[in-house]
């Protein structure tokens, strides 16, 4: 799990200086300070347009996320080491293979996808897969209904995801079934394809934490080949809160300080592990798009003229329905 | 299309200064474009229209960045920039989490400027404060920069910017009234000569 405390140590790219600003860590002057200081060890060009940095795009994205602190340090340590063994193979030296296939675990909601998607662009950036793109599937994209059937369906899917990132959410659904179940076969064909298509796609396996332990413990044979977990704790209320207003800010929406608190609140009282959307951002998503309707009920009753503001703005009351 | 960005501390008239002097540049209907945004409202705002919405006495009357696009005459042919207003920066931590995300996106916008109008309120005593100070510092040496001493229609506003210009040494100092329009003529020349035609 991760700290809760934001380090001590000095932020280490622009988007990160801002997000200290919003997040009330730093302050205005200080915040220009450092993206002064962090500007003179760039260089005159500026971070932005050094062409040696090709995957800035995907890590000011990754660092723009809300919270996730040790999965972005994760992610960064993985991107180095890929970075270094190119470099090294290069050089002629001898270079780890990178079989870099992962376990995510995590609830849903807690942004396994967004960082699968953003690991592909990162890999494409650094040359690890020519393509970077995603292709998520469950279950029932890979399982069968007849002897065979499994093994074709499940390397139809690899086929599509050569060049990227296979993600199979909710994974250990595939041993579900027991002993004769074709999920037992998709398992066996995966391992075979990831023997036979090394380092041609990037095998992302996700689902709640526990469940994933099971899953591997029970198959040796996968768990063999994944060296790398990643875990993804439950977001905190103040970060719901933050993904809130991102949510909203990019659709030019706004929470006034009554409904401000009033999310908080609400969000205060879903932690605790024994809600089922606890920590959850899909969780939050739903519930702006559902404020973003009741506030335009509200306003259609509304007699007088509206200005810009109140086009924009939530107010408690059509948050009225989180409890 | 080039961003010119203005930049101050709380009620120094930046919104003001933004909606006059595009009035001024001969903008007729505003269309203000929002941060991170592809297109702005659906109708543009007449002069009156924008001064009700956007200039306020109220600090912190706007959170958005927003631009509007205006065309300089000037030696060559025109030059079309946006103008980006942005919400007054205070210098600690703001206790509004909405202040706080909006210094954040002033700064991120403050980053991309290609030209940068730094407004100051001269008839208030301490004119130049350290906010103030740290971002010249930090923008000055790579953009094109002009410090704006506004609000020159006021008393004590010679004796403010006598010090201004003590403060903001290095710096060119332009004195205008966004309120009366004084001083646009040579804004408008400054900024023209720091941009390149369209």
């Amino acid at each position: 799990m991760g700290d809760l405390q934001p380090g001590p140590s000095t932020p280490a790219t622009s988007a990160e200086v801002l997000r200290w600003l919003s997040e009330g860590h730093v302050s205005t002057v200080e915040a220009v300070r450092q993206l002064r200081r962090l500007e003179r060890r760039a260089g005159p060009a500026g971070p932005a347009h050094d062409p040696e940095a090709p995957t800035e795009g995907a890590l000011v994205q990754l660092d723009a996320l809300v919270g996730l602190r040790d999965v972005k340090r994760q992610v960064r340590e993985i991107c180095a080491f890929v970075d270094i063994q190119q470099r090294r193979a290069a050089m002629q030296l001898v270079a780890e293979p990178h079989t870099l296939h992962m376990v995510f675990r995590g609830a849903p909601g807690t942004g396994k996808t967004t960082v699968a998607r953003l690991l592909g662009q990162l890999f494409r950036d650094l040359g690890a897969l020519p393509k970077g793109h995603l292709v998520e599937v469950e279950r029932a994209d890979l399982v069968g209904e007849y002897i065979g059937h499994t093994a074709q369906k499940t390397r139809e899917v690899v086929r599509r995801a050569l060049g990227g990132v296979l993600f199979i959410d909710e994974a250990y659904a595939l041993a579900r079934g027991g002993g004769k179940d074709f999920g037992k076969e998709a398992i066996d064909t995966l391992v075979k394809v990831m023997e036979d298509k090394k380092s041609e796609f990037l095998l992302i396996l996700a689902g709640y934490p526990r469940e994933m332990a099971g899953f591997m413990e029970a198959n040796p044979g996968l768990r063999s080949r994944f060296a790398i977990h990643v875990d993804f704790p439950e977001y905190r209320p103040d970060e719901l809160a933050a993904i809130a207003r991102l949510m909203l800010a990019e659709r030019q929406y706004r929470l006034a300080s009554d409904a401000e608190e009033q999310l908080a609140k609400a969000l205060d009282r879903r932690t605790g592990g024994w809600h089922e959307n606890a920590g959850n951002a899909r969780m939050v998503r739903n519930l702006m798009e559902r404020a973003i309707r009741r506030q335009a009920v509200r306003l259609v009753q509304h007699a007088g003229p509206l200005s810009r503001d109140d086009l924009m703005t939530l107010v408690a009351a059509d948050l009225d329905e989180v409890r | 299309m080039r961003t010119a960005v203005v930049v101050g501390g709380v009620n120094v008239g930046k919104s003001l200064l933004v909606v006059n002097f595009a009035a001024y540049c001969g903008q007729r209907g505003l269309r203000f474009q929002p941060l991170g945004r592809a297109a702005g409202p659906l109708r543009p705002w007449s002069l009156g229209e924008a001064r009700r919405q956007l200039v306020s006495a109220a600090p912190h009357a706007i959170l958005t960045v927003q631009g509007v696009a205006v065309t300089l005459p000037g030696k060559g042919g025109p030059r079309t920039v946006r103008l980006w207003d942005t919400p007054g920066l205070v210098a600690g931590v703001a206790s509004e989490p909405s202040v706080r995300r909006a210094m954040a996106e002033a700064l991120g916008k403050l980053a991309e400027a290609d030209l940068i109008l730094h407004v100051v309120d001269v008839a208030r005593p301490n004119c130049w404060g350290e906010a103030d100070h740290a971002v010249a510092e930090w923008r000055a040496a790579h953009t094109p920069y002009a410090v704006v001493a506004n609000q020159m229609d006021r008393p004590g506003a010679r004796e403010g910017l006598k010090q201004l210009r003590r403060h903001a040494a290095g710096l060119p100092v332009l004195p205008v009234s966004a309120l009366t329009q004084q001083g646009f003529a040579s804004l408008r020349r400054a900024m023209a000569a720091s941009l390149p035609v369209d």
